[in-house]
């Protein structure tokens, strides 16, 4: 995903981190070497946020992909990670 | 069961699925029965779509546009079902046809007693985060997770002891012997003779990557270790022999028979001479093996979001299936105690039933916090309970409907749309199910529904007309022996697709660089397109 828009300036990839230490997530990341800027939203509070319908707020649905488009609007909200869909979904905002 | 259909995959297994997916571009699970449906449609009992807007009984995944959150009508949630209530489907009795009269077998009550829920975290011990269980005997039981290893005490649910910090994954036991498989952190075997003090005998990292389930049967140990294949070890982890499975993943071992997945795929090998092993079956699966019980003529695999597969070891060693299993959340563990299946859902714990006339759930129980691996035996089941554990009693002969609707609706502020909530029944007896009358602006259908076992009906709620509804609850009752009565709340919420998205400063760090500054959204600085990859490790 992020290979696929290296070269484009207007799309930013943000990994999030909900809920652990640094040094937990710093660890994991490392394993796969990804050099993406990981943001450590340890308290969950933007995480919570979010609407989710499925209910229930002990325990988040993950995975969870969030697009946010270029005037700030929420544009993609997933539980699911479908790469094409979330490609889609950035394709046609570029194409705006 | 109150619940909702959430994914799961911040468990090391299913996240590390997640981040593969996210590095590879490869799709994921879908929620159980949503995964093959467009965004704003549900799979039905039939494996059908329907197009409606579930308020929390399936899967679900907003792609984008303005349809998040309770575009439902009332007319959709009519669909297909012409003069029906609220748009009630089947039930699906199995895979083969045969109706089984479970009233002949059961008594209509609650198959699950709770014996023991308890958080250990902050009682003296450190992280815990308990992934699998095993039954050691009726007093004591074997848990591992990220804080290693514990025994608590049945009767109080108690951490009686803990020991080591490597995180460990899946459990085994067999006689006086257990062992753990700890993903990158290699297997580790303990003498469990004295159940209530386990003794480490051997630990080892045969590999560098991933020791996944692990099961044993006398003094051998078989490990699904993905490319490295099935591999069988020792007490001592010497490795013996190797089955050339692709991708290994879940397993079990029995005798001579040992059983192994790999993706969707569920292999049955004779492994009565290691140095020979032969492949005897294999059948395609509904989804991927996660866990997998076996006692040599049963076996359940776990499916995660898939449900639970049962399957049958016939005499001419072909693998037959028996049905599948749904349950809300997804299937991590599975473990069997004689005809009975116990299944951890993450929020869910279930029993079911795999004798004759089986597979069928009994009855859920809520775990005391996420039911990652269970544990059966002796008439209990331990539920590896994340940050606590949680210890249930059998109640032999009983079962009943059971009751899945989600606890909580959230919905975009102001909408006035219909929101269709889906309340399905996976019990193996009729559902009861009613709410109380429409008030204060909302409405819906307040006709008594009756779901068959395996049914789903759906609830379409509209908010008031002039978008002032907020926060809303609706009382229901039903005859689910542990599900007498409820709530379904409505909560309005911003946050949604086409809602602005809310600011926020966070620490930040690129790896390799340790060093964190933060780094801030504010929509009026920022027109560059943001996707956020959310993930968790614990």
């Amino acid at each position: 995903m992020a290979d696929h828009y290296t070269d484009e300036d207007n799309v930013e990839i943000w990994l999030v981190n909900a809920g652990d230490s640094f040094d937990d997530a710093f660890e994991f990341v490392g394993e796969s070497s990804t050099s993406l800027p990981v943001l450590l939203d340890s308290d969950e509070t933007v995480y919570k946020s979010y609407t989710r319908r499925e209910g229930g707020d002990s325990y988040a649905p993950f995975p969870l992909q969030v697009i946010i488009d270029r005037d700030g609007t929420i544009a993609y909200l997933s539980n699911q990670y479908d790469a094409e869909a979330v490609r889609a979904a950035i394709d046609a905002l570029l194409a705006e | 069961m109150r619940t909702s259909c959430l994914q799961h995959p911040w468990s090391s297994p299913l996240f590390s699925l997640l981040w593969a997916a996210l590095v590879a571009g490869t799709a994921l699970w879908g929620c159980k029965g949503g995964g093959e449906c467009a965004p704003d449609q549900v799979e039905d009992d039939n494996g059908d779509c329907v197009p409606v807007d579930d308020g929390g009984g399936e899967g679900e995944d907003d792609t984008g546009g303005s349809d998040d959150g309770g575009e439902s009508t009332g007319d959709e949630g009519d669909d297909g079902d012409e003069g029906g209530d609220s748009g009630t489907d089947s039930g699906d009795s199995g895979d083969d046809g045969e109706e089984f009269d479970w009233s002949s077998a059961f008594e209509e009550g609650d198959p699950i007693t709770v014996v023991a829920a308890v958080a250990d975290n902050g009682e003296g011990f450190d992280l815990v985060e308990w992934m699998d269980a095993e039954i050691l005997d009726a007093s004591h039981g074997l848990v591992t997770g990220q804080g290693g290893w514990g025994i608590i005490d049945l009767e109080t649910g108690a951490t009686l002891e803990k020991s080591g910090d490597e995180r460990g994954y899946r459990l085994a036991r067999s006689g006086d012997y257990a062992s753990i498989a700890r993903r990158t952190g290699g297997l580790v075997v303990l003498d469990v003779s004295d159940t209530g003090l386990p003794v480490q005998l051997a630990e080892a990292k045969p590999f560098e990557g991933y020791h996944e389930d692990i099961s044993m049967d006398g003094e051998r140990i078989l490990v699904g270790a993905h490319d490295e294949g099935a591999v069988f070890f020792d007490l001592e982890l010497t490795q013996l022999a190797t089955l050339p499975v692709d991708d290994a993943f879940a397993v079990g071992l029995v005798g001579d028979r040992a059983v192994v997945t790999h993706n969707t795929t569920l292999e049955l090998w004779d492994v009565s001479d290691l140095d020979d092993a032969q492949l005897l079956d294999t059948v395609e699966m509904g989804g991927e093996g996660r866990d997998i019980a076996f006692d040599g003529a049963h076996l359940a695999v776990g499916l995660g979001g898939n449900g639970v597969g049962v399957y049958a070891v016939e005499s001419d060693d072909t693998l037959v299936h028996r049905g599948d299993l749904e349950v809300p959340g997804s299937a991590f563990g599975v473990s069997l105690d004689g005809d009975y299946l116990w299944i951890g859902a993450w929020e869910t714990a279930a029993v079911a039933w795999i004798g004759e006339g089986g597979p069928g759930i009994l009855g859920h129980e809520f775990p005391a916090e996420s039911a990652m691996g269970v544990g059966a035996g002796e008439g209990l089941a331990l539920i590896a309970d994340w940050k606590s554990q949680s210890v249930f009693q059998l109640e032999e002969g009983l079962a009943g409907a059971e009751l899945v609707v989600p606890d909580r609706v959230t919905y975009p502020k102001g909408e006035t749309d219909g929101i269709a909530v889906r309340i399905e029944n996976d019990g193996v007896f009729d559902l009861e199910f009613t709410t109380s009358a429409p008030s204060d602006g909302w409405s819906w259908d307040d006709t008594p529904i009756t779901l068959a076992p395996g049914a789903g009906a759906l609830l379409v709620v509209t908010p008031p007309e002039d978008g002032s509804g907020s926060t809303f609850s609706i009382a229901y009752t039903s005859n689910d022996p542990d599900e007498l009565s409820g709530e379904i709340e409505f909560r309005a919420a911003d946050g949604s697709v086409g809602q602005p998205h809310p600011e926020f400063s966070l620490e930040s760090f690129s790896w390799p660089d340790e060093s964190v500054t933060l780094r801030g959204y504010d929509a009026d600085d920022h027109d560059a397109i943001i996707f956020l990859a959310y993930f968790a490790l614990y």
